[in-house]
């Protein structure tokens, strides 16, 4: 992956880079499009692929040692380049997909049901529900997290509550929203009070609207946040709830907020490929990795919330009811997933164009 | 262009005609030959050599000395075309053919999962050739055209300085402008966020000295987008003026001097005239790159700063709207096409009037 080593020359702190890379890399990334590099001959094989961050530093080294099989691990910094690797057939043997990536995953047959995984029973009650219930046949549910407002209280005096506040005039200039039209166009319309999923196309139009409104006043549409955060760059920004975690551990003024109109919560699934060569080792790493005690570990290095229920004892104490982490039941309560709007998507898709390009 | 004459000049060494003059221009890198007509080496030493020779300038001296052996026309022909051919195969593989697939793909149309149909249409053309289209493609062009003004501005002393006092240093100079490409242009570029921001290396500097009260904010900027283009592009128009300067013959300027033109009527009325074609050639390779340039708005602009690049990467990466992303960097092909004629164009006749 050829975004990786370069990021760590380049951010003094290379863990302030955020779950969703910046598009620029993933386009380098895309270059780079490939067969994932040959492990050794004979012996068994397995390829990841998976978001940066997105794993505790030792997850690799010691499922190495408790097995044969060899890993090549690889990183992306976006859905996009995920799914056009998956699309050309990179070659890869287990993947990690957000939820509206995984349906169109589905849609496509590019993902394949999985079998053998052996700690369904001990997924969070989200994932024993519908929608989850049924994605759950092509995916294992592996972290989530949601989409609030990080801020840095050194700029902004009163603590922020809504998504009003994103559209703050006396923060012009300071403020950003995130690059991805589920997020943006969602929260505009949550704060517009109608359903942050919606295909209504009045509804979408006010949205359009308050968003051309906001953007005289917006600094970027960008995942790419956490840095800008810390180095005061940046004063308010919708924000990924795990990424404000190693914004603070960096800068204890940042925070962050679930606001009050509602929120998203997403969920990101392990996946396997329909033309995945390694199944059966892939399905191996999963029963590894979401063992209570190794999911907890992940969770405790990325600040992400976990799907194994039984896996919150070993979780960090200063992670359970922290807006950061596990959100407290209450806040939850007013979180929703991004449901697949289906052929909705190219309506939503054409706004988004035209807000960020044409305006 | 350039490679085809280093490569004619390399068959006249076999050969042992070589004229000092030809070991001269192709000691210099290809792209630079390109500059002009002036600079391509065409010994017209045998009838054969001189039809695969395209040279501008025509003029033919017979006055070469005659091949000691002279070779089957035939055989010439055949090493001519065995030189050209790994040039040819590498085209038809890695331009052609990405280009034919490109226009392939312009024309296939989505269904509603963005996944391709087998149905054709030119409907993807249309949506590119669309007013709303307009902002952005100006835009692209706004800073492209400030980028190439900053460059020629920077870049034409420094071409200058290079070109006449270098002396012995000249080289080392060279290197220096070349320098940045060894490292990657990424990380150049993260380096300029880190330069720019407002806590960065460049604020604080100006608040130490006094010079400003308050932090500057230059990141996410148009400023800062045209600044990243302008030191990305530079040594593009540095290397094609520096080769127009450095062939300037001195007693010209000696002449105009003698004639009695001070210093800036001899440089507009001699130097400037006879270094368009270097002008040119800088224009065109900073124009045409930072046209189509995404990274730089991508990691230094702002929320108004997207160019049509950015857009091309948004249709393939965000959307997975393939054939429009095709259909919209065709038509920005299109427009760097034309914009290139007309720049040769006035090449050519800025020539003839000098």
């Amino acid at each position: 992956m050829s975004s990786k080593p370069s990021l760590k020359v380049l951010a003094p702190d290379a863990s302030l880079l955020s779950r969703r890379q910046f598009l620029g890399l993933s386009a380098l990334g895309l270059l780079s499009l490939g067969l994932p590099g040959c492990a050794s001959r004979g012996g068994r094989n397995l390829n990841i692929y998976n978001y940066s961050y997105y794993i505790a530093p030792d997850t690799i080294t010691n499922f190495r040692q408790k097995t044969d099989i060899s890993i090549v691990y690889d990183e992306f910094s976006s859905q996009d380049v995920l799914f056009a690797k998956l699309k050309l057939g990179a070659g890869y043997d287990l993947v990690v997909a957000s939820d509206y990536m995984l349906r169109r995953l589905i849609r496509q047959q590019i993902i394949a049901p999985i079998e053998g995984f052996e700690l369904y029973d001990d997924l969070i009650s989200i994932c024993k529900k519908e929608p989850w219930l049924s994605l759950c046949r092509y995916c294992v549910p592996y972290l989530w997290g949601t989409t609030g407002i990080g801020y840095n209280r050194k700029y902004v005096k009163a603590t922020p509550t809504s998504w009003n506040d994103l559209w703050d005039e006396d923060y012009a200039g300071r403020i950003t929203m995130l690059d991805e039209k589920r997020d943006s166009i969602g929260a505009a319309l949550i704060r517009l009070g109608y359903n942050g999923n919606s295909t209504d196309q009045h509804e979408l139009n006010e949205a359009r609207r308050e968003l051309l409104h906001q953007k005289r006043i917006l600094r970027q549409y960008t995942n790419d946040y956490i840095d800008g955060l810390v180095r005061g760059e940046i004063w308010l920004a919708q924000a990924w709830s795990g990424d404000i975690s190693r914004a603070k551990a960096a800068n204890p003024n940042i925070d962050y907020i679930l606001p009050k109109e509602g929120s998203f919560f997403f969920i990101d699934s392990w996946c396997i490929p329909s033309d995945a060569l390694h199944k059966k080792e892939a399905v191996e790493f999963l029963n590894f990795v979401m063992q209570p005690e190794n999911v907890a570990k992940v969770t405790n290095f990325t600040s992400y919330p976990n799907t194994i229920s039984s896996s919150r004892r070993y979780v960090n104490a200063a992670l359970i009811d922290n807006p950061l982490g596990y959100p407290p039941a209450d806040m939850m309560a007013r979180t929703f997933a991004q449901e697949d709007i289906g052929a909705n998507e190219k309506v939503w898709d054409r706004m988004w164009e035209d807000i960020k390009f044409k305006h | 262009m350039g490679s085809k004459e280093d490569e004619i000049t390399i068959t006249n060494a076999k050969e042992g005609t070589m004229e000092p003059d030809g070991l001269e221009v192709s000691s210099k890198p290809a792209m630079l030959a390109a500059s002009g007509p002036q600079s391509s080496a065409c010994p017209s030493d045998s009838p054969g050599q001189e039809q695969s020779c395209q040279s501008g300038s025509g003029s033919t001296s017979k006055s070469a000395p005659t091949p000691i052996k002279p070779v089957k026309q035939l055989d010439k022909r055949l090493i001519g075309v065995l030189l050209v051919a790994p040039f040819v195969l590498y085209i038809c593989t890695f331009f052609l053919l990405p280009l034919i697939s490109v226009v392939s793909m312009s024309t296939h149309s989505i269904n509603d999962d963005y996944m391709l149909t087998n149905i054709r249409t030119l409907s993807n053309f249309r949506s590119v050739v669309n007013a709303e289209n307009l902002p952005v493609l100006l835009r692209s062009a706004k800073y492209a055209l400030c980028t190439t003004c900053l460059c020629l501005f920077l870049g034409y002393p420094l071409a200058w300085y290079i070109a006449r006092y270098g002396g012995r240093y000249k080289p080392v100079l060279l290197i220096l402008v070349m320098l940045p490409f060894w490292t990657s242009y990424l990380i150049r570029i993260f380096a300029w966020m880190t330069i720019l921001q407002t806590e960065g290396l460049l604020n604080t500097l100006l608040l130490n000295i006094g010079l400003i009260s308050q932090p500057l904010d230059m990141l996410n900027t148009p400023f800062s987008v045209i600044l990243g283009l302008t030191y990305g592009f530079l040594p593009f128009a540095i290397l094609p003026l520096y080769v127009s300067l450095e062939k300037l013959d001195d007693s010209l300027m000696e002449a105009a001097a003698d004639l009695g033109a001070p210093p800036w009527e001899a440089f507009t009325k001699v130097v400037l005239p006879l270094s368009l074609p270097g002008v040119i050639s800088a224009c065109l390779l900073t124009f045409v790159p930072a046209m189509g340039d995404f990274v730089t708005p991508e990691i230094l602009g702002g929320v108004d700063t997207m160019m049509i690049g950015n857009l091309i990467q948004q249709q393939y990466l965000g959307f997975f709207n393939w054939p429009l992303g095709s259909a919209l960097s065709l038509v920005l092909m299109g427009l760097m096409l034309c914009s290139i004629l007309v720049f040769l164009k006035m090449s050519n006749s800025m020539e003839s009037l000098a």
